[in-house]
């Protein structure tokens, strides 16, 4: 099954190791076989959509803590494997707040 | 005092850990105690007493280490325990002294190397797969020791009873014990046939999982992902190996079709006829860049490699009429010599009837071994010189491949970031590369190309032979 970690903007800055160590952290699941995809975001533009009218805004436009600056797609044998390698994640980023969810489909 | 579900959610939580963990546990245990059964059961031991330590005390920072070291306590009783046995022996006789060596290597020394890990890793798998172990044997064994299976998940996955499979891992890791079978890589003399028999027994898996019909226990198509996640761990232990990455492009691009292979009435849908829209283009890239990696490597195509430019040919094709059937004719007459086998001739005669009419098919199949130009019966002039020595497995890029992608640069504080941005696939080298497959390279037995031939001759419509051979093409 396929997990979305999420990562939201606004925690502290990162510190001075924290990126050779993500490096690790994302070889460490690409040798395990579990990390299918993972990248940063960009401040995108907002779409509303209402009554048939499309608009589309440039941002930024919600608090940074609620914004998704980054996500990595895993597959994993249960929701327990996920939340473990979330809390590892976590462990190691520091303060901060993300999101865990289950992608459903394509595999159904 | 907890609640019965907070007690099994801790345990739940407790058998994540050791999924994650329990290969490189044993692996690592092993390159210790020289001995794969005693590992696991050392492991084993370390697990019971996280499941009962756990669930009240909460999951240890490290639970990795965790285990490791209650596993290291476990085994330093058992060598205690063995020099106290050992020293009862050792009256009887001075040579049994020999037998009481220290362990080969010390526990800390395995806890402190996480990055040759490994190492011990890779030796897990060559001794899961050993050849002297049955076949079904080595599948067992490789899911228990490197899956951190149970033996009634497997039991489940392979539709069989567990006293079965219980007894066919026992009698396995006794095997090994007996024979002493070395933890070792092996040499680079034994290598190739080795590595064959670890890959054909993640394709086998893979191959169980696939056949799983709608209905059946959900821990058969659950193989298929354990045998993709098995065989990207060994591409990343192996990454000069050609083959590994062709057996993992072959297995994430099929995959890629299992949400597409299953009609509403659990009934499989042949290749031709699956919605396309459905078909998993994240495994589909996954695939292509597995296959360029074989491809970076030198070396002519395995099977692997050309059964997954066969494959990538097929995924590629916004529709069935699009598939390019000359390439994957070619690549099918490359797999005929290596692998001569009457699915294969079969396949081939198939396509190269897709590609060029039912009657070339008939003369191809007709032509005899001798006639040097039997190779070429559809294919381009087999002369392409700059390509050589070449093989057809480039894939071409998805249509929306070159959109850049997402730059770490621009996300200062995206933690997920600070990976290399993935390399967007190539342009193709050199399109033609499939016509000079196997040209200079005698064709190989052939005594079922008239059979093949024969079972498509009877169809009405080429189509209609390649709903026949359906989903096979490229899974020979």
């Amino acid at each position: 099954m396929r997990f979305l970690m999420t990562v939201n903007g606004g925690g502290p800055p990162p510190y001075e190791h924290l990126f050779a160590e993500m490096g690790r952290f994302v070889e460490k699941l690409t040798r395990a076989g579990v990390l299918l995809a993972t990248g940063g975001l960009d401040r995108g533009t907002h779409v509303t959509a209402s009554g048939g009218t499309i608009t589309l805004t440039d941002g930024p436009f919600t608090e940074s803590k609620e914004e998704i600056v980054s996500f990595a797609l895993i597959e994993v044998r249960s929701k327990e494997e996920a939340l473990e390698l979330a809390r590892r994640f976590w462990k190691m980023v520091g303060d901060g707040e993300g999101d865990i969810r289950q992608v459903h489909g394509p595999e159904g | 005092m907890t609640s019965a579900a907070e007690t099994a959610a801790a345990h739940r939580a407790v058998e994540a850990v050791w999924r994650i963990e329990s290969a490189r546990i044993i692996a690592g245990l092993a390159g210790v105690v020289r001995d794969v059964g005693l590992a696991e059961e050392l492991a084993q031991d370390a697990l019971v007493a996280a499941l009962e330590q756990w669930p009240a005390d909460g999951i240890p920072p490290n639970p990795g280490a965790w285990l490791m070291v209650t596993a290291k306590h476990r085994a330093i009783d058992r060598i205690r325990r063995n020099e106290r046995l050992g020293g009862k022996l050792r009256l009887l006789g001075p040579e049994l002294e020999a037998e009481q060596q220290g362990p080969p290597r010390e526990f800390d020394a395995v806890l402190n190397e996480d990055e040759n890990m490994g190492d011990d890793l890779l030796r897990l798998m060559f001794i899961s797969c050993h050849p002297l172990l049955s076949t079904e044997a080595r599948i067992a064994l490789t899911l228990r020791l490197l899956g951190g299976l149970t033996t009634e998940e497997i039991a489940r996955g392979f539709l069989a009873p567990e006293p079965t499979i219980a007894k066919r891992i026992g009698r396995a890791k006794n095997t090994l014990a007996d024979k002493q079978v070395p933890f070792e890589v092996p040499s680079s003399a034994e290598r190739p046939a080795r590595l064959a028999s670890v890959l054909e027994v993640l394709y086998l898996v893979f191959n169980e999982g696939y056949s799983a019909m709608a209905g059946d226990d959900w821990m058969r198509p659950a193989l298929c992902n354990e045998a993709l996640r098995l065989g990207r761990v060994l591409a990343e232990l192996m990454p000069a190996e050609p083959e590994v990455h062709g057996l993992v492009a072959l297995m994430e691009i099929q995959a890629s079709r299992l949400p597409a292979r299953l009609s509403p009435n659990g009934l499989p849908i042949p290749l031709a006829e699956q919605n396309r829209g459905r078909w998993d283009q994240l495994l589909i890239r996954r695939g292509f860049a597995a296959l360029l990696r074989a491809e970076r490597l030198s070396g002519p195509p395995g099977p692997y490699v050309l059964q997954a430019a066969i494959a990538a040919c097929h995924a590629q094709a916004h529709t069935a009429a699009e598939t390019d059937w000359q390439r994957i004719a070619t690549l099918y007459q490359a797999l005929t010599t290596l692998q001569p086998s009457p699915v294969v001739e079969l396949n081939r005669a198939v396509a190269v009837a897709m590609a060029s009419g039912p009657s070339t098919v008939w003369r191809s199949s007709t032509a005899s071994p001798q006639n040097p130009r039997w190779p070429a019966t559809t294919t381009c002039p087999a002369s392409a010189p700059t390509c050589s020595p070449s093989w057809a497995a480039t894939p071409r890029p998805l249509p929306n491949s070159a959109a850049p992608p997402p730059s770490p640069a621009t996300c200062p504080n995206a933690p997920f970031s600070s990976t290399a941005p993935p390399t967007p696939l190539p342009a193709p080298r050199c399109a033609d590369q499939a016509a000079t497959l196997g040209a200079g390279r005698p064709p190989g037995r052939r005594q079922n190309v008239r059979d093949g031939a024969g079972a498509f001759r009877g169809t009405t419509s080429a189509s209609a032979a390649y709903r026949r051979v359906g989903v096979r093409v490229g899974r020979a």
